[in-house]
């Protein structure tokens, strides 16, 4: 897909459409697990009562998005800059902030506070296009001795600084 | 009565003047202050670990300490909110709406200086109402059943679900969106647990500051990189804007007293966080303003009025406590139990029993409050600079920081799983163009209006009319009706005039605040490859 | 190290005695050296950081009990004692994290009753008590208060009863939450007197005592430190307490048997354990401590002015009394009717 593709399939009209399509999922699923609990009357509401509705109203409310979704017709007489200004998709900085996260959680299981931090810093700090080799590692090692000295020491965080499972 | 009063806050002066309880105080402070900097790290994870401090010390600067944590937590909370985009914690998420657009204006500053001083009058007003409305504000609480909980709540719904700018409809799905998040955990009127899929550790409920951090923390940075070089890059930032000036004073005045009202109010109700009272303040200035269409885009109003709510209800939050031992949020339970280690018992025999304590508290709550002013103000100017850090260092390093303090909380690495996920799913919705705020909002009061519904509903045993009976309940519940009928009436005005509109010569309709340039007159902060 | 080696000449044995002699000192060894080793870990314990893990957020109940035990335990055993909060899931996930734990008595969890209802309400995702952990020492024993809203026209557990059973639909009782003792405490005291009340849970005691105040509901079995105030202040009605004896909190309130109604001394407990399988020197070790700290000054004063009663069992005793105990909630729940989930 080239950048004015990609940027037109999330603009305008299909945003919404698909925005109120999402949403219709969203609450065709909620409304489906709320079933599973007791559902009971409006003056014995049982657990179920409350998530079902919810799905339903998010149902109508997704059809209503949808169907107000300005119709490409009308679209093309908004200024093409609209969509052509939308960047591309930073599949990079996305990748490493959730990867850099999910560093975090298993390594502070697997490992502790120390390489928890370094990792989190680090892996995240690559999806700056900018940021070379170096400059990741001595913000992730800068922002390590900060935790040890800060959380760890002074305010008595309960994390281990090395432990295993 | 009133003298009687006076002259007991006189000696309270004494009290919290001498200099051993003004150090620790200071100290209390200081820590609370720093500690609400830290995105994640509350007030809670300050005062559980400087409790042990305690047990050594004298009951009097034991709790101004605490205290003075707790609500030094509250100014530091401001900062991250208005410049990064990145609430420190849930009560200021509400402040991002407003705070971070007017820092993109080059005027951080200014919305700084007038968060320091929104707290400081909301917090002088939480004071005084504490000191003379106590027993008055009291009573009021027990006059609030679940009836009138349910149809307060509903109303803030309703209100709260219009705020954003933007469609309506998305602005309310979102919301929805917020509640279905609500329901997850354990019922509390059956023990059943509801969409835990099997985790034990939801059973209690998505975490707050999880979902908070994620949604507005971890969001911004997946919109932001490789798109933003420093928050604070091609926008000068002139002396001139590091101060609020007398107009915009003027400006902030009336939406601070308003938020200092809504934030009084809500803090005698048990149950109700600070959070909730920065939505209803937002939506309430958003509703009176004359320029609606302002909000979202760095309207001082927006920033002035949820910080004074939260801050007087902080405020207020004590009487409760104090007054009748009865905590009113988990960190008046922590001081609650501070003071029961130390052998003091909370209560309506507090005031007449250690005198020394309660009336030392009130005005150390004063004298805190200078000093946070004193201290934060001289700061402005260096929580500018860190603008000025380029976007590469400051967003791994605030990831960091969400990281491991939303890992403090509760010691819990699933909640910063939590992190993961709703940052993703607030990243979703926003490409499809919805607004994120409104979730937390349903997320906040969602629970409150299902729970108090069917507490209702057992006590009066499925008799409906006990929320037309109850008279504040019937008020509440005519406004909801009232405000559903106004909307529904614009709403159709609205579209007839369209429909109008759309039969003359084709009008381009005004593009939404994402899929255009923010604001022409504002340099783009695309990096330049 | 030093264990026992028997060493045969091997000279004119046959070969067959001689390896049969030798696998049994072999086996002896083996078997010797974990107890062996374990008293040696006994007489260096603790030589680092001792861990205390609450399944309550701060400020709840067990935690502050932590917290007063913390000095006293830190100050016996010569090495910092931490309290580590995990709430969540009514303290299944502290119980989940510390039944994992080294048995190496460095993690120990400070569990409060709860702990014995779980299993009946949690049957797949709680800990089995008696096998999870090894009892260490219960310290103290905290019993109800029924109450009721001044504006009833009741004076005594009678009274209420005569009132509750007057009203058609019956009428309403708080807790702090679905499966708490106060809770349970409070469908025994149907159970046992015949009345009808309808269940109102809340989120916390706090909550739930504001109920009672408010008049939404008509009594709570609530605890007694939060209570007491409002008592003084005849902002509540005391009726009894749910102990054998009175407490010396309210002496003017008689138990439950004393107004009446038999059988009710139930109490919420709060007590120490290690995960299973910690060697049993350390245990005793614990248990000694604990102990003596509870039976001095200043917990003991401490705890009664919390509304507790300070009490001393041997780790054994704790096995017997969490036993019996898990048995009897057992059977409330079932009998009241609650579904396990």
């Amino acid at each position: 897909m080239d950048e004015a593709g990609a940027g037109r399939f999330l603009s305008g009209y299909r945003r919404d459409y698909y925005g109120g399509a999402l949403m219709c999922l969203i609450g065709l699923g909620a409304a489906a697990q709320g079933l599973q609990y007791s559902f009971g009357s409006l003056t014995r509401m049982g657990p179920g009562f409350f998530p079902t509705c919810l799905g339903a109203i998010l149902v109508l409310l997704g059809f209503g998005i949808a169907a107000t979704a300005k119709r490409p017709a009308l679209r093309d007489g908004v200024p093409d800059g609209a969509a052509a200004e939308r960047p591309r998709p930073e599949w990079r900085g996305w990748f490493c902030i959730l990867g850099g996260i999910v560093a975090f959680v298993v390594l502070g299981k697997w490992g502790g506070l120390l390489p928890a931090s370094f990792a989190v810093t680090f892996i995240s700090a690559f999806g700056d296009r900018d940021n070379t080799w170096k400059s990741a590692l001595v913000l992730a090692t800068t922002i390590t001795i900060l935790a040890v000295v800060v959380f760890w020491w002074a305010l008595q965080l309960q994390f281990p600084l090395l432990s295993w499972g | 009565m009133i003298g009687h009063s006076l002259a007991d806050l006189w000696q309270g002066f004494g009290v919290a003047l001498e200099w051993h309880n003004l150090m620790w105080s200071f100290f209390g402070v200081l820590v609370g202050n720093l500690i609400g900097v830290l995105p994640g790290m509350g007030p809670l994870s300050a005062i559980s670990i400087l409790l042990p401090l305690t047990y050594t010390m004298h009951p009097v600067p034991a709790i101004l300490m605490l205290a003075g944590i707790f609500y030094g937590s509250q100014y530091g909370g401001a900062i991250g909110a208005i410049l990064l985009n990145l609430p420190c914690h849930p009560p200021h998420a509400v402040t991002c709406l407003d705070g971070y657009p007017m820092t993109r204006q080059g005027k951080g500053g200014t919305a700084l200086g007038i968060t320091m001083i929104a707290s400081f009058f909301a917090a002088s007003v939480g004071i005084i109402v504490m000191i003379f409305a106590s027993p008055l504000l009291v009573s009021i609480a027990f006059k609030f059943g679940p009836a009138e909980l349910f149809s307060i709540m509903l109303l803030g719904l309703l209100a709260g679900g219009t705020m954003s700018s933007g469609s309506a409809l998305k602005g309310v799905s979102m919301t929805v969106i917020g509640l279905l998040i609500g329901v997850v955990g354990t019922d509390v009127n059956t023990g059943v647990m509801r969409f835990t899929f099997g985790f034990n550790e939801l059973a209690d409920g998505v975490e707050l500051v999880a979902l908070a951090l994620g949604l507005f923390g971890v969001t911004e940075f997946l919109r932001n990189v490789n798109r933003v070089h420093a928050v604070g890059s091609g926008v000068k930032v002139r002396l001139r804007d590091m101060r609020p000036s007398l107009k915009e004073l003027r400006q902030a005045f009336l939406p601070i007293v308003r938020g200092t009202s809504v934030g009084t109010l809500f803090g005698a109700m048990p149950g109700t966080g600070p959070t909730i009272t920065t939505f209803i303040a937002y939506a309430l200035e958003k509703k009176v303003s004359r320029t609606p269409q302002r909000f979202g885009n760095g309207a001082l109003e927006g920033v002035a009025a949820p910080e004074a709510s939260s801050h007087s209800k902080t405020q207020v939050d004590f009487i409760p406590t104090m007054s009748l031992g009865i905590p009113g949020d988990p960190v008046m339970a922590l001081i609650l139990g501070a003071l029961l280690i130390q052998g003091i018992q909370p209560g309506p025999q507090l005031i007449s029993e250690h005198a020394d304590i309660f009336w030392g508290l009130i005005a150390s709550f004063w004298i805190g409050n200078l000093l946070l002013v004193l201290l934060n103000v001289p700061l402005i100017q260096v929580w500018v600079k860190v603008l000025q850090v380029p976007y590469r260092f400051l967003f791994p390093a605030a990831l960091f920081f969400i990281a491991v303090g939303v890992y403090s909380t509760n010691n819990s690495l699933f909640e910063v799983g939590e992190v993961l996920v709703f940052g993703l799913m607030g990243a979703v919705f926003v490409a499809f163009d919805f607004p994120v705020a409104p979730i937390l909002l349903g997320y906040v009061l969602g629970p409150m209006v299902e729970e108090n519904f069917r507490r209702a509903m057992l006590l009066s045993h499925g008799d409906l009319g006990i929320f037309v009976n109850q008279p504040i309940s019937a008020g509440f519940i005519v406004a909801c009706a009232l405000l559903v009928a106004l909307q529904a009436w614009f709403a159709t005005r609205a579209a007839i005039r369209r429909r109008g509109g759309q039969a003359a010569a084709a009008q381009a309709q005004a593009p939404s605040p994402n899929d255009a340039p923010r604001d022409p007159k504002r340099p783009t902060l695309v990096k330049q490859r | 190290m030093r264990y026992a080696m028997r060493r045969r000449r091997p000279a004119a044995a046959p070969t067959t005695l001689a390896a049969a002699v030798a696998s049994f000192v072999c086996a002896s060894c083996v078997l010797r050296a974990p107890a062996a080793l374990a008293a040696d870990a006994a007489a260096h314990y603790p030589d680092h950081t001792v861990r205390v893990v609450v399944g309550y957020p701060p400020g709840g109940g067990a935690d502050i009990m932590a917290r007063l035990l913390q000095k006293p335990l830190s100050a016996a055993l010569g090495q910092s004692v931490i309290i580590e909060n995990r709430p969540g899931a009514g303290q299944n996930i502290a119980d989940a994290y510390v039944a994992r734990a080294k048995p190496d008595g460095y993690t120990l969890l400070l569990s409060s009753s709860a702990l014995a209802v779980n299993p009946s309400l949690f049957p797949t995702l709680s800990a089995n008590p008696l096998t999870a952990f090894e009892p260490v020492a219960l310290f103290a024993e905290s019993p109800n208060l029924l109450v009721v809203n001044p504006k009833l026209p009741v004076d005594s557990v009678a009274a209420l009863i005569a009132y509750e059973k007057k009203r058609p639909e019956g009428g309403n009782f708080s807790s702090s939450g679905n499966g708490s003792t106060q809770h349970l405490c409070g469908e025994l005291f149907k159970l046992k007197t015949g009345m009808k009340a309808t269940h109102v849970p809340y989120k916390g005691s706090a909550p739930s005592l504001a109920a009672v105040i408010g008049g939404d509901v008509d009594f709570s079995f609530v605890n007694i430190p939060s209570a007491k105030p409002l008592v003084l202040q005849h902002q509540l009605k005391a009726l009894a307490v749910t102990s054998t004896h009175r407490s010396p909190l309210l002496p003017d309130v008689p138990t439950m048997a004393q107004a009446g109604v038999p059988g009710m001394d139930v109490a919420a407990w709060y007590g120490v354990l290690a995960p299973a399988g910690t060697p049993a020197p350390i245990v005793a070790k614990l248990n000694a401590v604990i102990v003596h700290a509870v039976s001095g000054e200043p917990l003991k004063s401490q705890l009664v002015n919390l509304g507790s009663d300070p009490v001393t069992y041997t780790p054994a005793g704790f096995h017997q009394y969490l036993a019996a105990d898990t048995q009897r909630w057992a059977q409330i729940v079932k009998a009241a009717g609650i579904t396990p989930r």
